[in-house]
C-alpha cells in the first residue's frame, strides 16, 4: 500500500514523538534503579552509623557512671548522694537505686519522684548490664542498666540507673538524612524500642529485611535496611518510602510532563500549521490542477503521492502554458494591427513587432513612454474608437485607433490596436481626384458633342465669309471668329482626351525620338517667345515598351508649361537618362517658379494659373504616367525655376536582349 | 524570655535558622493574653506553628476559638489539669509541648526543702486559685508537706501591699519560709516582690526554677526555661516537618536541677543543713 505524503509525514511525526517517550522510559527506569540502589547503600551506612552511636552512647554513659560512683564513694558520699550526683551529671540518667550484693534494694533516688519505682530484688548474676527497657507516661523509652560497685576487689553492691533514651533518640531522629526517613531501634528479636514519633508507638515487632518491601511499620512501600550491633543487643532499622526516594523522579516526571506537553503542543501546532498552511492548499491546488488538466489536457496525471502528482500536473501545465504563450506571443507579434499595451499609469509596457516594423522604432524607445506623449492626451479608461488619430511614433502618423481595456489577474491594462491609414488617405485623395477627372471627362464628352457641331458650322461660315467677303473689315472679323472657334475646337479635343481612357496600342519606342518630336512640335512657340530649349540624353538609343502617344502628350504638356513659365530669353533644359529600371526625363526651367502654397494644387484638375489654361494638363499628365507605372515629381523654387522629373518604368529594350 | 531564647537556639541547632517568627507579648496580664489569644486564632492561618510560653497561654488559645494551627508549649505544667490533652502520650487537642513538671516536682521540692531546712515546720505558699491547675499544684504541695512533716499553708494575695503585709507578719504566725508554686499570678507577677520582701524580712524562699536563684531566690529546683525552650525546638522540628501533632507526644522536661544562691543564703541568716550542698547542682555565689 502506497502512503500519501500527508500520511507519511504524520507517521514521521508520530515516530518523532515516540523517540522522546522511549528515551523518557529508558531514562526513568535507569534513574529509578540508580536512585534505589544508591539509597540502599546510603541507608546501610546510615544504619551502621546509628548503631555505632548507640553503642558509643551507652558505653559512655555506663563508663561515666562507673567512674563517678567510684569517685563519689571514695569521697565519702553515701549511696543516695552518689546516685543524686550521677543523675545530675550524667546526661540521660534521671534516677537510680542501690542494691546490695544480694540484689536487695537498699535505696532509690529520682530527680522527679520522691518514690522512684525500682524492684525490691534483682538477681544480677549472669545478667547483661542492660537490664530492661521501659516507657514513661509520655511513652518515652528508658532503659535500666546496672553498674557493679567493687570494694577491695569484691562486688559490694549494684547501682542501677534509669537512662532516658528519648533525648538521645531525639538527636538521632533530628539528624535523619531526610524527613521521610524513619529510624527504629529494636532489640535482637525485632521488638521496637524507640521510634521517631507516635505513629509507630503501637508497633511491637518488625522483621528484618533489606531492599524494597512493604513496611510493617509504616504500611507503605519502602527502601529498608537494618544493621545489628556487635553485641547483638540492638538493631537499627532504617526505612524510607519509595515515593520519597523517587521524589526526584517525580520532579523529573513533572518536568518531563511539562516539557513533553510543551513539545507535543509544539509538534501539534507545527503539524496543524503544516496541514493548514501547506497540505490543505497543496491538496486543493493538486485537485484543482488535476481536474483542470483532465478537462483541458488529455494527458492526465499518473499515480504517486501528492507531490508527484502535483509535479506531473505542473509539468503538463507548464508545457501547455509554454505552447499557449508561444501561440499568443505569435498572434500578438504578427497581427496586422500594431498593438501597444499600457499599464494603468498609461505608460507603454509592451508593443508588438508590427509597430516596430511598420514605424521603424525600437521597443526600447517606446517602452515607458506616456500616452500623452504619444497622442497629446490621456484617454479615459474606457473602450474608445478613433477612425483617425495622429500618433507620434518616430514622427506623426495617422492611424485608426481602437482602445480596449484588459483585466488580467486583477491588474488592468490598456490595449491600443493601431491601423495605419496614411495610404488609405492618399488613396482617398486620389479617388477624389479621379472622380473629378471622371466627371470632367463625362462633362467634356457631353460638351464636346454638343459644341462640336455648332463650332463646325461657325468655323465653316467664318471661313466662308473670310474667303468670300470683300469687306476687309468683315474679312478680318471673320478670321478672328474662325481662329477663336478653332481654339474652342482645340479645347474640345482636349476635353475629349480627358474622357478617353487609352489611346492607341503600346509598343517599343525610343525615348530620345519621342522627346525630339515633342520639342520640334513646340519649337515654333519657343522661338516666338525667344526661349532656348536644350536636350541631352544618355540612353544611347535604347527602347522602352510603353504607350507612345501618352508619353508624347505628357512631354508636350510639361515642356509647354516650361516654355510658358520662362520669361523671354529664358532657357528650358531637358535631360534623359536611365535610373535603375526607370527612364527619367528631367525638365528644368529658369522661370518664375511655383509658390510652395500652390505646389500641392497643381495636380488638381481645373486648377490653373494661366489666363487661358484649362487646369487639365498636369492632372492628365500624372494620370498617364501613373498608368504607365511611373510618376511625376515637381520641385520648384520661386523666382529660380522649376524642375519636373518624369519616371516611366521601362525594361531594357528588345535589342539589348534583356 | 529564657524559653523563647532556648526555643530559637534549639531551632538553629536543628538547622531551622530561617524560620520567621512573630512575637506576641502578653506582659503577664491575663486580659492581654486573652486578647492576644483571640487575635492569634483569627490570624492562625498565617502560621505553621504557634509556640506559647506555658499552659495558661495554650489554654487561652484553645478557649479562644477553633484551633487549626498546631500549638507548641515551650514549658508548661499541669497539662492534664488544664485539659490541654486527654493523654500526654497522644495529644488530642492539636497541642503538644514540654511538660516542665513544675506541679509534679512540688513533692520533690518539699522533700529537698525539708532536707535543707530541717528546722522549719511551717511554710506559706502564695497562690491565687483562679485556675484549677493552680489549685492542683497547691494541693500537691500541701500533700507533700504532710508527707515530709511540713505545714504548708496557701495564701491568696490580691496585690503587693497585701503581699508585704503578709510577709512582714508571717514569722509572727510561725511561718518561716515561702515555697513558690506554679501559680500564674504568683509565678509571673508576684515572684519578684516575694523575693524582694522575703530577703528584706529574712525569710527563705524555695523557687521552682533555677533561673530565679540568680534573681535572689535562695534555693530552687526544676528545669530552666532555656532548657525547656531548647527541648521544645525538637518537637517543633517534627511538626514543621509534617508530623501530625497527635503523633508528637508531650515530653517531660529533662534534667531538673537544684540551685542555691549562697550569698542570699548567707545574708538570710537562717540555719540550714550544710550537708544539703551535696545535692546541689549549681551554686550561685
Amino acid at each position: 500500500m502506497k502512503l500519501s505524503l500527508k500520511a507519511r509525514i504524520l507517521l514521521i511525526l508520530f515516530f518523532l514523538t515516540l523517540i522522546p517517550l522511549v528515551l523518557y522510559f529508558y531514562h526513568y527506569t535507569a534513574m529509578k534503579q540508580k536512585l534505589l540502589g544508591d539509597r540502599l547503600r546510603f541507608h546501610t551506612l546510615y544504619a551502621s552509623s546509628v548503631v555505632s552511636r548507640i553503642e558509643l552512647f551507652l558505653e559512655r554513659v555506663m563508663s561515666d557512671s562507673a567512674s563517678l560512683i567510684a569517685a563519689y564513694r571514695s569521697a565519702g558520699l553515701s549511696e543516695k548522694e552518689t546516685i543524686w550526683r550521677i543523675t545530675g551529671q550524667v546526661k540521660g540518667v534521671f534516677e537510680g537505686a542501690y542494691y546490695d550484693q544480694d540484689g536487695i534494694l537498699m535505696t532509690a533516688v529520682s530527680r522527679e519522684s520522691t518514690e522512684p519505682a525500682f524492684e525490691k530484688f534483682v538477681d544480677f548474676r549472669n545478667r547483661s548490664r542492660i537490664l530492661e527497657l521501659e516507657y514513661t507516661l509520655y511513652k518515652e523509652p528508658f532503659l535500666r542498666f546496672f553498674v557493679p560497685y567493687m570494694e577491695d576487689g569484691f562486688v559490694s553492691g549494684y547501682y542501677v540507673f534509669s537512662l532516658d533514651l528519648s533525648l538521645f533518640w531525639q538527636s538521632v531522629v533530628s539528624s535523619k538524612p531526610a524527613p521521610d526517613v524513619e529510624v527504629f531501634l529494636t532489640d535482637i528479636s525485632g521488638n521496637v524500642l524507640a521510634y521517631s514519633d507516635l505513629r509507630f508507638s503501637e508497633m511491637k515487632k518488625i522483621s528484618f529485611r533489606k531492599g524494597i518491601y512493604n513496611s510493617e511499620v509504616s504500611g507503605t512501600r519502602v527502601v529498608g535496611v537494618y544493621t545489628t550491633s556487635a553485641d547483638k543487643d540492638w538493631t537499627v532499622v532504617v526505612e524510607e518510602p519509595v515515593s520519597s526516594v523517587l521524589q526526584p523522579m517525580a520532579d523529573f516526571q513533572k518536568n518531563a510532563l511539562v516539557a513533553g506537553s510543551v513539545f507535543m503542543m509544539g509538534v501539534g501546532i507545527f503539524a496543524m500549521i503544516v496541514f493548514i498552511r501547506i497540505f490543505r492548499p497543496l491538496e486543493n491546488l493538486k485537485n484543482y490542477i488535476i481536474s483542470w488538466e483532465r478537462e483541458n489536457i488529455s494527458g492526465g496525471v499518473g499515480s504517486g503521492d501528492e507531490v508527484t502528482q502535483l509535479s506531473q500536473a505542473f509539468e503538463h501545465l507548464i508545457r501547455r502554458l509554454e505552447e499557449d504563450r508561444k501561440l499568443y506571443s505569435s498572434l500578438f507579434e504578427n497581427t496586422l494591427d500594431g498593438i501597444i499595451v499600457f499599464n494603468v499609469e498609461r505608460r507603454v509596457i509592451d508593443v508588438n513587432r508590427t509597430i516596430l516594423d511598420q514605424y521603424k522604432v525600437s521597443k526600447e524607445e517606446l517602452i515607458g513612454r506616456s500616452m500623452e506623449d504619444l497622442i497629446g492626451e490621456s484617454l479615459p479608461l474606457t473602450s474608445i474608437f478613433f477612425s483617425e488619430k495622429r500618433i507620434n511614433l518616430n514622427g506623426d502618423i495617422y492611424c485608426q485607433l481602437r482602445q480596449e481595456l484588459l483585466r488580467i489577474e486583477g491588474n488592468q491594462y490598456i490595449l491600443w490596436r493601431i491601423k495605419d491609414v496614411s495610404q488609405e488617405k492618399e488613396l482617398k485623395v486620389l479617388l477624389e481626384q479621379t472622380a473629378k477627372l471622371s466627371l470632367a471627362g463625362e462633362i467634356a464628352c457631353s460638351v464636346a458633342h454638343q459644341i462640336n457641331n455648332p463650332l463646325a458650322s461657325i468655323m465653316g461660315y467664318a471661313e466662308s465669309i473670310m474667303m468670300s467677303s470683300t469687306d476687309p473689315i468683315a474679312g478680318e472679323k471673320a478670321e478672328v471668329i474662325f481662329r477663336q472657334a478653332q481654339k474652342c475646337a482645340e479645347t474640345v479635343r482636349k476635353l475629349l482626351d480627358v474622357g478617353r481612357p487609352f489611346e492607341g496600342k503600346p509598343g517599343y519606342i525610343k525615348p530620345e525620338e519621342i522627346t525630339i518630336e515633342a520639342i520640334n512640335m513646340l519649337s515654333p512657340k519657343a522661338k516666338r517667345k525667344g526661349v532656348r530649349v536644350e536636350f541631352e540624353s544618355s540612353l544611347n538609343g535604347e527602347k522602352i515598351f510603353t504607350f507612345p502617344w501618352q508619353v508624347e502628350q505628357v512631354l508636350i504638356n510639361i515642356i509647354d508649361n516650361a516654355i510658358d513659365a520662362v520669361r523671354p530669353g529664358g532657357r528650358v533644359q531637358i535631360s534623359l537618362r536611365r535610373e535603375g529600371s526607370y527612364v527619367l526625363w528631367r525638365v528644368e526651367d529658369n522661370g518664375t517658379g511655383i509658390p510652395n502654397s500652390e505646389l500641392t494644387n497643381i495636380f488638381k484638375p481645373f486648377y490653373t494659373t494661366k489666363e487661358y489654361g484649362t487646369g487639365l494638363g498636369l492632372p492628365l499628365a500624372r494620370r498617364f504616367i501613373r498608368n504607365l507605372g511611373g510618376d511625376i515629381n515637381i520641385r520648384s523654387r520661386e523666382g529660380k525655376g522649376t524642375t519636373v522629373e518624369i519616371y516611366i518604368s521601362g525594361g531594357k529594350d528588345e535589342n539589348s536582349g534583356s | 524570655m529564657g524559653k523563647v531564647k532556648g526555643f530559637l537556639d534549639g531551632l538553629k541547632d536543628l538547622g531551622l535558622d530561617r524560620v520567621e517568627t512573630t512575637f506576641y507579648e502578653g506582659d503577664n496580664t491575663l486580659t492581654k493574653i486573652r486578647e492576644l489569644a483571640q487575635i492569634l486564632i483569627l490570624e492562625q492561618d498565617r502560621y505553621d506553628l504557634i509556640a506559647v510560653g506555658g499552659s495558661l497561654e495554650a489554654h487561652m488559645i484553645k478557649s479562644a476559638g477553633d484551633l487549626k494551627t498546631p500549638v507548641l508549649i515551650l514549658g508548661g505544667t499541669s497539662i492534664l489539669q488544664w485539659k490541654l490533652t486527654r493523654s500526654l502520650a497522644e495529644p488530642s487537642e492539636n497541642i503538644t509541648g514540654v511538660d516542665n513538671l513544675n506541679a509534679e516536682l512540688m513533692e520533690k521540692r518539699v522533700e529537698l526543702f525539708r532536707k535543707m531546712f530541717p528546722y522549719i515546720k511551717k511554710v506559706l505558699v502564695f497562690c491565687n486559685p483562679q485556675f484549677e491547675a493552680s489549685k492542683n499544684a497547691t494541693t500537691i504541695t500541701i500533700r507533700a508537706g504532710r508527707k515530709f512533716g511540713l505545714k504548708v499553708v496557701p495564701v491568696n494575695v490580691r496585690d503587693v501591699i497585701e503581699l508585704e503585709y503578709i510577709i512582714s507578719n508571717m514569722k509572727e504566725d510561725g511561718f518561716e519560709a515561702i515555697i513558690i508554686t506554679p501559680c500564674f499570678y504568683t509565678e509571673n507577677f508576684l515572684t519578684t516582690y516575694i523575693l524582694h520582701y522575703a530577703n528584706f524580712y529574712q525569710i527563705p524562699v524555695f523557687c521552682h526554677s533555677p533561673g530565679l536563684v540568680k534573681k535572689g531566690c535562695h534555693v530552687a529546683y526544676g528545669t530552666s526555661g532555656y532548657e525547656q525552650g531548647f527541648q521544645a525546638a525538637h518537637m517543633a522540628y517534627k511538626i514543621l516537618n509534617g508530623t501530625p501533632v497527635k503523633f508528637v507526644p508531650f515530653e517531660r522536661a529533662y534534667y531538673p536541677r537544684l540551685a542555691v544562691n549562697e550569698k542570699a543564703l548567707a545574708e538570710l541568716g537562717v540555719d540550714f543543713n550544710r550537708e544539703f550542698f551535696t545535692y546541689v547542682d549549681e551554686v550561685v555565689k
